[in-house]
């Protein structure tokens, strides 16, 4: 095992000293049988043309020994690469358009697989993103429009069918008495948010039911990003006060730097409120629109519809109960993917399916450019089959040649797609129209090179894909119709002795 | 007419360069020439294929090389049987006993029948 591994890199790496050696073993081989044939009476001309006959073409029997050191493979696709390379240099308008087009066909694949994988397939980056929801009031003239303090409260007692249901409104909070006065990033939120989404502080704790109530006891999570930047990262953050809104506030915790929610009502922060903290003469009323919205996490196995049924059971209730406010107030429950992604999905699928064609026809361009030129080129192949070149070998030269323009139109259309994916980002928020605010978090995952780098693999398997089926059609083509030629050439070769085209190197 | 030279059925090769060898390091030209005479000059090695198959002995570590001087003075490579070189001509010439037997008895039994 290891003696052959050994013994193959020594091949490939020192490629010179072992085909001295192998010269030096033949020339040493043909020296000792024609001094044996001499010896036996041989005229040295007469000695010399024998032995050489016995030991057959010498260059065949190189290449026999190359391929039992086991590089063989290796060695003969570094060289088509070179020649390969050669030949693309030789004609740089083929090769220019050739590898145009495939980037553009790989380019506008891997661009828009990019976003659909980050919108369509992507899922949500939290535990069971499933039985997340998106929750509004419907009301008349909003479809989605904002819940009222009350109504959460009502929604969150009375409902059967959520484990947990939470709200949030994003809004802006003063901090003074730490450096200068700043303006922060804020959201207010109902306790369970945390624990809804499943995200643990990591450090301190998180907010506990009844903390949120109007009128508890001002406390705050912090984000980790204001905590490095404002509190030094110091363990001992918690249990400190800060001053918010002029009011001292009570820090609990640190909320890790990837918490990033993306629904309405919720954004990533400096600092996270109990959502009673909001100081609105408003918010004890149950029509008031205050642009909060909420998100919900169903129970295991039920259905989005059981929970719209349940949820309108309650507002039923509701209404019979406070008909003056709550007269024609709904609950709209969504999942919370859909909610994000919006009305975008048809297109983004009709528009994958457009840009697949576009590869497709891409493919049918280089092979046709690549049959075209294969016309051109029926004289070298000629000629490399008449010294030898096998068809197979002849195939793989072509195939090689092929490779070399895919992974360079690969390379391109990743740049491409690179590019693209951010055009393709910035036309997108219009259609998406809740998760707007959200989409540069969205495109920075979106980003060939970060989003797990799967589209970046499929775009390798695209370009991998794309040329494999065209190649072998020219190959083919040239491999058949010189092959025969080759082999009645080869066995007329004088000295060879081994009829079938075994010499190879044409 | 007959000839008196066999040709060597596939892999039959390995074989005697490793029994060659057994005796002693050795060049790829004895090896043949060894070859040759042991067999009463009825195995004729292709020489095209001598080559090849030593370097693939010597790929999977049956043998080795090493460069000396040669008996008519000059550096020749010589190759010599490792440990499981040896191991190897045993279970090789195990095997080739156990084929030969059993593809007498299947003739010897043909003719019977």
């Amino acid at each position: 095992m290891w003696t052959d591994l050994r013994h193959r890199l020594r091949a490939l790496f020192r490629r010179r000293t072992v085909e001295g050696e192998l010269d030096d073993e033949l020339a040493f081989h043909l020296e000792r049988h024609i001094e044996k044939l001499v010896a036996a009476g041989e005229s040295r001309a007469e000695a010399e043309r024998r032995a050489r006959t016995e030991l057959g073409g010498i260059e065949p029997l190189k290449e026999d020994c190359r391929d039992a050191r086991g590089v063989g493979l290796i060695e003969s696709l570094v060289q088509d690469a070179r020649y390969g390379l050669r030949v693309l240099r030789r004609s740089p308008g083929f090769t220019a358009v050739a590898i145009a087009t495939l980037a553009l066909g790989i380019g506008a694949n891997t661009a828009l697989f990019s976003v659909v994988n980050g919108v369509l397939l992507h899922s949500l980056p939290y535990p069971a993103p499933d039985e997340l929801v998106a929750l509004h009031e419907s009301k008349p003239f909003f479809e989605r429009g904002s819940i009222s303090y009350p109504h959460f409260r009502d929604w969150q007692r009375l409902n059967q069918t959520f484990a947990a249901i939470a709200v949030g409104r994003r809004n802006g909070v003063s901090l003074t008495g730490l450096g200068s006065a700043e303006q922060l990033r804020a959201d207010y939120v109902s306790s369970d948010t945390f624990a809804l989404l499943r995200v643990a502080p990591i450090l301190g704790r998180g907010f506990v039911p009844g903390e949120d109530e109007v009128g508890a006891a001002p406390v705050a999570l912090v984000g980790e990003g204001f905590w490095q930047r404002k509190l030094g990262g110091a363990p001992d953050a918690v249990g400190k006060t800060l001053l918010l809104e002029g009011r001292s506030t009570l820090v609990i915790g640190v909320v890790p730097a990837s918490f990033d929610v993306q629904a309405p009502g919720f954004r990533a922060s400096d600092v996270y409120l109990p959502i009673g903290q909001w100081r609105n003469d408003l918010l004890l009323a149950r029509s008031a629109g205050l642009g909060i919205h909420g998100i919900g996490r169903l129970k295991p196995g039920v259905t989005v519809e059981q929970a719209r049924a349940d949820l309108a059971r309650v507002t039923r209730a509701l209404a019979a109960t406070y008909p003056d406010t709550d007269k024609d107030i709904g609950a709209s429950v969504t999942p919370l993917r859909e909610q994000l992604v919006g009305d975008v999905r048809p297109l983004l699928l009709v528009l994958s399916g457009a840009v697949g064609l576009v590869l497709l026809i891409a493919c049918v361009n280089v092979a046709n450019l690549l049959l075209a030129r294969a016309t051109g080129r029926t004289r070298e192949l000629a000629i490399r089959g008449a010294l030898g070149a096998s068809r197979g070998r002849l195939a793989r030269q072509l195939l090689t040649e092929s490779v070399l323009l895919a992974i360079a139109g690969g390379g391109l259309g990743v740049l491409l797609a690179v590019w693209g994916t951010s055009s393709v980002l910035a036309a997108l928020p219009m259609t998406l129209p809740h998760a707007a605010p959200s989409a540069s978090t969205v495109a920075s995952s979106f980003t060939p090179w970060r989003s797990r780098s799967s589209p970046v693999c499929s775009s390798a398997w695209r370009c991998a894909a794309s040329r494999r089926p065209w190649p072998p059609c020219p190959a083919s083509r040239r491999s058949r119709c010189h092959g025969v030629r080759s082999r009645s050439s080869a066995t007329t070769r004088p000295g060879s002795g081994r009829p079938g085209g075994r010499g190879r190197r044409a | 007419m007959s000839d008196p030279r066999i040709d060597l059925p596939q892999g039959t090769l390995d074989l005697l360069i490793l029994r060659t060898l057994a005796l002693g390091p050795q060049h790829g030209w004895a090896i043949s020439e060894r070859i040759a005479e042991i067999s009463e000059h009825r195995l004729q090695v292709q020489q095209g294929s001598l080559y090849p198959s030593l370097h693939r002995l010597e790929r999977r570590g049956w043998i080795k090389a090493r460069w000396k001087i040669s008996e008519n003075n000059r550096r020749a490579k010589y190759y010599d049987l490792t440990a499981a070189g040896r191991r190897q001509l045993e279970a090789q010439e195990d095997e080739w006993k156990r084929l030969t037997a059993a593809v007498a008895l299947v003739l010897r039994g043909l003719r019977k029948a």
